[in-house]
């Protein structure tokens, strides 16, 4: 069963991304496009850059500061789960907590009298927003790792570093994944805003139609970060139905006990 | 040889492990058995150094286990434990193999080796080396642990209540599995429980433990025969003869019964024996015949009674304990013996389980197995 | 184990240490304020101990006691309160001394602007963070202490703002630039937010009850509503405004209402579908996990429909739901700052013109607020979940 869900997942994917090159492929598509939608309007495509060029920005910004912020954020919430590192526990739990109350346009704004303006500024930015969900998400997902299981594998002769790869890891990466996505989509949306401190990306077409009341501009920007951001969530959906059924275990049983 | 030498282990001011001087020797199955909190599990776990002692030192085969590093130490030393811990994101195969892959064994060797691991356990490897762990049910699951612990032929196995979480009836299934595995790969088993009949029924030696310090160090005979302290003796139950019945096979103590077939009228109209066990062509038990009411039937097949032949026919493997019951059950003095296949073998009767009884006895009050 | 945990005498406490350290290093080296001669230009960077050497010295001295305490050999909650008092006193330490310095160097000129730097942020930063860590260790009957400590802060803060100690501070002159606009923006900000979580709540709390029964619904609506959710607010801003700007144009009596393609109407629709998300997938879930069991024992029972839904279901999911209007609340105050951009006001006006004119307090000025607001909503959302869950379903959740 699980396994046509992740065919299905992964197809709706494959259209989707043949939809997006589809469109990204011709700027003449565009053109044609939104005559039709805007015959009144004279500049129809966002003059600073064409629409892949502005996908590309976008995706620079939103992979590199999620990349880092799975390393970071895997890594400390790994660290507070092993002994050495427990007493900071509480502190990380608690700061992600609150962070993460925060609107990430606050947080983006707040970064410009810290670091200015432009492209590495919005990636710090936005690399520190989504530490802390990724961070959280780890200690979730390792917590929830059966302890029978943890237990039987020291016991059998795997090293601390063996458990935590061969057991803990892979018992907890369906909820971290599930973090990464949620944490990669908040990221494509604050990413959009980042066009406002001239990160560009595809906000500054949004922004651009909406100061000089271009619908043409508003069309492009929106349609397109729409697709995007859809895309790539498909794209997790499908990964994450393609895991092994075995380790997807919070759902109340106790998968390491058998059904029993 | 696995000794503890004035162990002690500490947990703030609580002794969980007080002073533990003892021996379990080689190829023995050695049952630590004791009320909730004595320290057994405490005790198992520092073998492979899941817990380390605050005093005193463990050793196998003379080495002390620190001299290892741990990891390497429990790579020869198989683990089962009461919740089995499979690991739900690999297959069953894959479970069975983790210490021979830990140890680098190359792959076609380890195959083979879950292939008989898993058909020494009784599972059709077949069927089950894909399956995930949640497909299985307890006892399956439990299987497949064990099956996994034996994986790497550890001399050395430690279980801890690996059969308190299945249900009665898979468990009294697995422990006769475990002994008859046992009996055919002879490994140093340690083996925690609170349950004394499952104590009694599998140990070689039994360690009756409380409150962290060893109580009573002996066979299970003696044990029951002769408690140290009253403590040992209301642990096994004022039923202590009974409970000694459970070791006892009906096998060793079956004797050669009067049969007839049942298309066999002059054999069973004869006489001689005052019962018949009446069984059909191919030996299975039909029922039975009072040979003295035979006479006075017409047609000696209307005198057969099959009443409650299910209820009397006790199966070989069965334990002294089981006929007794079921004695009692049927007030029949005499059970026909049936093998696997409910094929008659033979016959025992109470004063057969009597004679068993005390000659065990006697030879406990002269201190031999 | 028997003893109790503050006479047990403990090794050193590494979180604590670390913060002391930080702390030590937060108000050695990082500047404490930024001298601008007006509101737009760079100006210079003053460290606390060229402007108030006092304070300075104050604050090493609190952290260095933190420190030594983490060290020293010493019974676990001596050492918790020490920490807990450190973690106090140094906040307060600066605030206070942030309102003397800015007095002193802005007070007689109205123009220039002192700002408060890194150094100030990290001491507030880190004196919080240690709280939380140090104060966890009191003994839970002397929480009293922990609450009253904990409040302290916060107390302070709202106290000197409003006497006006804390007035030169570059943000509060900003602020008393601003004052009307920033009361109106900020009353904006609060209805949108406001009739979003509103909205949210009504048609997430009916399409969740529906979901439950209707598979067909629930695959439907969850599926927009996942849409929605995925895509950025921004772009669905923007996307709404036009079928409202053409509706409106068809409709010329929504135009006299105020129902424009900019401004509220796109905002407060868009908000609302970001809203309804979290209510309608708390409450589905919180409605089907209620086990069979227990409506079938209240059926039993004789319970009518409406009595089932009284005193079992809804008691049994109402912390869920209330969950997951706590999380559309707090994200409805984030989502909110961005339908400035649209138009529609709140205090994301302050942000994106702040952004535009390079001027660091009215950034401030839209985002302290907004995060103040946001950190407000949650705690308040989280202590009625609290208030009401039932009470032993709180115990066995602790």
């Amino acid at each position: 069963m699980s396994r046509t869900r992740a065919f299905g997942a992964w197809i709706t994917f494959a259209l989707l991304a043949a939809l997006f090159l589809l469109l990204m492929s011709s700027t003449i598509l565009w053109q044609w496009g939104l005559r039709v939608l805007f015959p009144d309007v004279r500049n129809l495509l966002y003059p600073r850059a064409d629409p892949a060029w502005l996908v590309g920005e976008h995706l620079v910004l939103v992979g590199v500061s999620s990349l880092l912020a799975v390393v970071v954020g895997v890594g400390v919430g790994v660290f507070v789960t092993r002994p050495r590192g427990r007493q900071f526990l509480p502190v990380a739990e608690k700061l992600a907590a609150v962070v993460q109350t925060f609107p990430p346009a606050a947080v983006l704004a707040l970064s410009v009298p810290a670091l200015g303006f432009g492209f590495r500024p919005t990636i710090a930015a936005l690399f520190l927003y989504s530490v802390l969900p990724i961070m959280r998400n780890t200690l979730g997902g390792l917590a929830s790792v059966s302890a029978d299981a943890v237990d039987a594998a020291r016991g059998m002769g795997m090293t601390p570093a063996q458990v935590l790869a061969r057991v803990e890891l892979p018992l907890a990466l369906p909820v971290i994944l599930a973090g990464v996505r949620t944490s990669v989509i908040v990221n494509v949306g604050t990413a959009t805003i980042g066009a406002t401190i001239g990160a560009g990306g595809l906000g500054a077409p949004i922004i651009s139609g909406l100061v000089n009341q271009n619908p043409a501009f508003l069309a492009e920007g929106t349609i397109i970060v729409g697709l995007l951001a859809i895309s790539i969530d498909t794209a997790f959906a499908a990964v994450e139905a393609s895991l092994p059924r075995g380790a997807r275990g919070p759902d109340g049983d106790d998968h390491a006990r058998g059904r029993g | 040889m696995i000794e503890f030498e004035g162990v002690t282990r500490l947990f703030g001011a609580v002794k969980a492990v007080d002073r533990l001087d003892l021996a379990i020797r080689d190829r023995e199955l050695c049952v630590l058995v004791g009320p909730s909190g004595s320290g057994k599990s405490t005790m198992l776990r520092m073998i492979n150094r899941l817990i380390e002692p605050t005093e005193g030192a463990i050793s196998l085969d003379g080495n002390d286990v620190r001299a290892r590093r741990p990891e390497i130490l429990r790579r020869s030393i198989g683990y089962v434990i009461q919740n089995v811990g499979l690991f739900p994101h690999l297959t069953v195969a894959a479970n069975v193999a983790t210490v021979p892959q830990l140890l680098g064994w190359d792959r076609s060797r380890i195959e083979a080796r879950v292939e008989r691991m898993l058909a020494l356990v009784g599972m059709d490897p077949a069927v089950y080396r894909g399956r995930y762990p949640h497909e299985l049910s307890g006892g399956e699951a439990q299987r497949i642990g064990v099956a996994r612990a034996l994986a790497s032929d550890p001399p050395v196995i430690l279980m801890d209540e690996p059969f308190s979480a299945v249900d009665p009836v898979n468990r009294s299934r697995l422990q006769d599995e475990f002994l008859s595995i046992q009996r055919e790969l002879r490994k140093t088993v340690v083996f925690v429980t609170h349950d004394v009949d499952e104590a009694i029924r599998l140990a070689d030696r039994i360690a009756v433990v409380r409150a962290g310090r060893l109580v009573q160090y002996d066979t299970p005979e003696q044990i029951l025969e002769n408690p140290v302290d009253p403590f040992v003796a209301a642990f096994v139950g004022a039923d202590r003869a009974l409970k000694r019945l459970s070791r006892f096979p009906v096998r060793e103590y079956v004797k050669p019964a009067a049969s007839a077939r049942i298309d066999d009228e002059p054999g069973m109209r004869r006489g001689g024996a005052r019962f018949l066990w009446i069984v059909d062509p191919a030996g299975t038990l039909i029922g039975s015949l009072d040979t003295t009411l035979a006479a006075r039937c017409a047609d000696v097949h209307d005198c057969i009674s099959i009443e409650n032949i299910r209820e009397m026919a006790v199966p070989a493997d069965a334990s002294l304990k089981e006929a007794l019951s079921r004695m009692l059950g049927t007030s029949a003095r005499t059970l026909p013996v049936v093998d696997t296949e409910f094929r008659l073998l033979g016959e025992l009767s109470l004063s057969d389980v009597e004679q068993a009884s005390e000659r065990q006895t006697g030879r406990a009050a002269a201190g031999r197995p | 184990m028997g003893e109790r945990r503050t006479a047990r005498a403990a090794g050193i406490d590494v979180p604590t240490l670390c913060f002391a350290v930080a702390g030590i290093a937060a108000a050695a080296a990082l500047p404490f304020v930024r001298v601008r001669p007006n509101r737009i230009a760079d100006g210079v960077s003053r460290l606390l101990a060229e402007v108030d050497p006092a304070a300075a010295a104050v604050l090493l001295a609190l952290w260095g006691i933190a420190g030594i305490a983490a060290i020293v050999r010493m019974a676990e909650g001596v050492r918790a309160k020490l920490a807990t008092l450190v973690s106090v006193g140094a906040p307060i330490c600066v605030i206070v001394a942030a309102g003397i310095v800015t007095g002193r160097i802005a007070g007689t000129a109205p123009i220039i602007r002192v700002s408060l730097s890194a150094g100030f942020w990290a001491t507030a930063i880190l004196g919080y963070a240690s709280f939380f860590a140090a104060s966890r260790k009191i003994a839970l009957e002397e929480g009293l202490i922990r609450r009253v400590l904990g409040f302290s802060v916060p107390v302070l803060i709202g106290a000197l703002l409003f006497s006006g100690f804390l007035d030169a501070v570059s943000v509060m002159r900003e602020w008393a630039v601003q004052k009307t606009v920033f009361l109106a923006e900020t009353t904006t900000h609060l209805i949108l937010a406001g009739s979003a979580v509103l909205a949210g709540c009504l048609l997430g709390l009916l399409i969740g009850v529906l979901s439950v029964r209707h598979l067909l619904v629930r695959r439907i609506a969850f599926f927009v509503l996942n849409i929605v959710q995925t895509i950025p607010s921004l772009a669905l801003f923007g996307l709404l405004i036009f079928p409202l700007a053409a509706l409106s144009r068809r409709f010329p009596l929504l135009h006299e209402w105020g129902i424009s393609g900019i401004g509220r109407a796109p905002a407060i629709l868009a908000l609302s579908f970001y809203a309804m998300l979290p209510i309608a997938r708390n409450t589905f879930t919180a409605l089907a996990q209620i086990p069979e069991s227990l409506r079938d024992a209240g059926r039993g029972m004789g319970m009518t429909r409406r009595q089932l839904l009284a005193r079992v279901e809804v008691p049994l999911a109402l912390p869920l739901i209330l969950a997951g209007v706590r999380t559309a609340a707090v994200q409805a105050v984030g989502n909110t700052v961005v339908a400035a951009l649209i138009g529609a006001g709140g205090l994301g006006i302050f942000i994106f013109q702040g952004l535009g004119q390079y001027a660091a307090d009215m950034i401030l000025l839209g985002t302290l607020p907004v995060i103040a607001m946001a950190v407000i909503v949650d705690m308040l959302m989280g202590g009625l979940v609290r208030l009401l869950t039932p009470k032993p379903l709180r115990e066995a959740a602790a």
